[in-house]
């Protein structure tokens, strides 16, 4: 067994390329589901704010007040200018032999998981999600949570059938 | 065989010697409670007038409970039970509120047996069986006699191998498919190393005698926080006591810290020397059929196996100490989900470089370790973290200092001058290579870490960029194991991609399993 990495059995650059997978991107009401959330997280947000600024305005620091809500304002907006500006980023391939999922505007990450590691995948739905027909796929490996991957944004049925076809490609490379 | 399994049919129980255990955990538990008053009772010295009549009470209240206790672990040893049910070990346990567990052979992993000093005195065992789930699916059998013991894990295991050939017969040998069979009979073992006494006491003096030392003294002041608390002390009044104690002038604060640090790290290295003999007395390192056991401790002999195909990642490291001596601690990291990690990696203190060899060839067979071609990392890491570490905290901290230090608080001025050879060191020594099979990582600033991966183990592969990394198509890889993550920072994305997709092609062509 040879193990120098110069002389490979293999042709490093005609491997196939995780860059040059067929992404999709999530389906369009994903983005609503998301905008949506983030408001209804936001304006839980803004209960400790308003209650802040009652006290600096009672307490004759009006200005206080109107800093503390437009820090505020001006965060909401930026989560919410992330989010719009972010959901193009995120995208999914299913290739033959593996899963890959990138996202990120600033951050940038891409993970990919071979079906043959993956432990079980589920299919959840929130609230919001239902609403729009939407599910998230997620896939668990044995590698911890930052191994693990989670694709939202697919149509209920989609979000099925990759979990199926995940699940079926794990079993049959697991007895192979 | 037969007679084993006649044996373990009926329900038993365990060694009488069980009660002292049942007692010791009461006492134990009862003495963690106790001793915040019995540091009240010595510091006050004389017992204050209040405690009279009061102090009787408590007396009868203790003893009263104590014998209550005693019955309690008589009744609870007498309803303990434990045997085997078709495919299934049970334990059957509770006298009032009754409890039955069962493990089917199949899902154990480990059965470990234990031997602390007062196990050695009552000449028992205690029966440890470990499952693939998390710690709260254990089972504990506190003692049995050494022979039901080692009956018992003989037993258990044969039956577990029995289940998981039967499946998989089709299977070529079964060499690597029936790898969970952990605890194999001690006749097959071959002993590797041993560390005699002299050998720890190398180990233990080549230990980071500096983290020991702040543990020591975290802890020191967290105790006399609690102190101050009970007996009304001012801050800093034990400082006055202290310099007392040395029979120095009262306002030789700085005599003090210089008596008092070199004390310190006398002390924490005694405590290291301690620890090391308390932990690896007598350690043994043995080649299993299928891995590696060690067994070692003074008070309690603890036995851990690992075998090779739940080995994911492999790690020997040197401090400057033990670089003079020529020791690495090695460790193997096994599978594990998160809960049981810290269980779940096994040492080999004082390892030579000779050693770690034999240890890698037997883990890796065929496997050539010679022929690495060392990368380095981007220099930008350094400018990073520079920036990040080393200027920006600077006006921070002058603000929050300035309040109360006054100028003093510039000293922090030099912070950036302190850290620069530090991180510029990490850099300029960091060298990673990857052969056909494996990753390899060495790295440190003081001491020197080595890392070993094979590639078909991995779990997922994730590249990471942040917007400084893309203006100089910089990227972090980051391979995840089942024993955690390696990341690789600030290398060019285009290697990082190309490691990326050959990585994935082993994991996706390599037959065997990861695990």
């Amino acid at each position: 067994m040879s193990s120098v990495f110069t002389n490979p059995t293999v042709d490093v650059q005609a491997l196939p390329q995780v860059e040059e997978a067929e992404f999709q991107g999530l389906d369009e009401k994903y983005l609503n589901v998301s905008l949506i959330g983030s408001i209804i997280g936001n304006a839980l947000f803004l209960i400790p704010v308003s209650v802040g600024i009652y006290f600096a305005t009672a307490n004759g620091m009006l200005w206080l007040g109107l800093l503390g809500l437009s820090l505020w304002a001006l965060y909401f907006a930026f989560r919410l200018f992330l989010l719009v500006k972010g959901f193009r980023k995120k995208a999914y391939a299913v290739r033959e032999r593996d899963l890959i999922y990138k996202k990120g505007l600033i951050w940038q990450r891409t993970t990919t998981v071979p079906f043959t590691r993956i432990q079980h995948a589920s299919v959840s739905e929130g609230p919001i999600e239902k609403l729009f027909g939407l599910a998230t796929v997620k896939v668990f490996t044995a590698g911890g949570d930052s191994s693990d991957l989670s694709i939202p944004g697919l149509p209920h049925e989609a979000a099925h059938r990759m979990k199926d076809f995940v699940m079926e490609k794990a079993g049959r490379h697991e007895s192979a | 065989m037969n007679q084993l399994s006649q044996a373990f049919q009926t329900p038993s129980r365990q060694s009488s010697a069980a009660i002292f255990f049942i007692l010791w955990k009461f006492l134990r538990s009862a003495g963690r409670y106790l001793v915040p008053i019995l540091i009240l009772y010595i510091f006050r010295g004389t017992p204050s007038e209040d405690s009279g009549e009061g102090g009787r009470f408590y007396l009868y209240l203790f003893f009263g409970l104590g014998v209550i206790q005693v019955i309690a672990s008589l009744i609870s040893y007498w309803n303990y039970f434990f045997f085997v049910q078709g495919e299934e070990l049970v334990i059957k346990k509770g006298f009032l509120n009754k409890t039955r567990l069962s493990i089917p052979f199949d899902r154990i992993q480990t059965v470990n047996l234990n031997q602390s000093l007062l196990h050695q005195f009552l000449n028992v065992f205690s029966v440890e069986i470990d499952t693939a789930g998390s710690a709260a699916s254990e089972l504990n059998l506190s003692a049995l006699s050494k022979d039901k013991a080692e009956a018992l894990r003989d037993y258990v295991l044969a039956q577990k191998a029995l289940l998981i050939a039967q499946p998989e017969t089709e299977a070529e040998g079964g060499e690597g498919q029936a790898d969970e069979l952990v605890s194999e009979p001690a006749t097959e073992n071959r002993l590797m190393f041993q560390r005699k006494l002299q050998d720890l006491i190398k180990v233990g003096a080549t230990q980071n005698h500096l983290q020991t030392a702040g543990l020591i003294l975290g802890f020191g002041l967290g105790l006399l926080n609690y102190v101050d608390d009970i007996l009304g002390w001012e801050e800093g009044d034990w400082i006055e006591m202290g310099i007392d104690l040395l029979g120095l002038q009262s306002d030789q604060y700085f005599l003090f810290w210089i008596i008092a640090i070199p004390l310190l790290l006398v002390v924490a290295f005694l405590l290291s020397l301690v620890r090391a003999v308390i932990r690896y007395y007598n350690l043994s390192f043995f080649q299993t059929k299928r891995g590696f056991k060690v067994v070692a401790g003074l008070f309690e002999r603890r036995e851990q196996s690992a075998v090779h195909s739940k080995i994911q990642r492999v790690r020997w490291t040197q401090n400057p100490l033990q670089k003079m001596l020529g020791y690495f601690t090695l460790r193997l990291f096994q599978a594990s989900s998160a809960v049981v990690n810290r269980k779940q990696a096994i040492t080999l203190p004082g390892a030579q470089e000779a050693d770690i060899d034999q240890v890698l060839s037997l883990q890796f067979p065929g496997d050539d370790f010679d022929h690495f071609e060392p990368r380095t990392i981007s220099r930008s890491l350094v400018h990073r973290n520079m920036l990040f570490f080393g200027l920006i905290p600077v006006p921070i901290l002058l603000g929050a200092f300035f309040s109360w230090a006054g100028w003093w608080s510039l000293a922090w001025l030099a912070w950036p001058l302190l850290l620069f050879p530090l991180v510029s060191r990490y850099q300029h020594r960091y060298r990673w290579s990857i052969t056909e099979e494996m990753l390899k990582v060495k790295s440190g600033v003081i001491g020197t870490r080595f890392q070993i991966l094979p590639l078909y183990k991995i779990q997922s592969v994730s590249i990471e960029q942040s917007p400084y990394q893309r203006r100089r198509d910089l990227g972090d890889l980051i391979l995840h194991t089942a024993s955690g993550d390696l990341e690789i920072s600030y290398i060019s994305l285009a290697e990082a991609r190309e490691v990326q997709n050959y990585v994935l092609y082993k994991a996706e062509s390599d037959p065997r399993p990861w695990m």
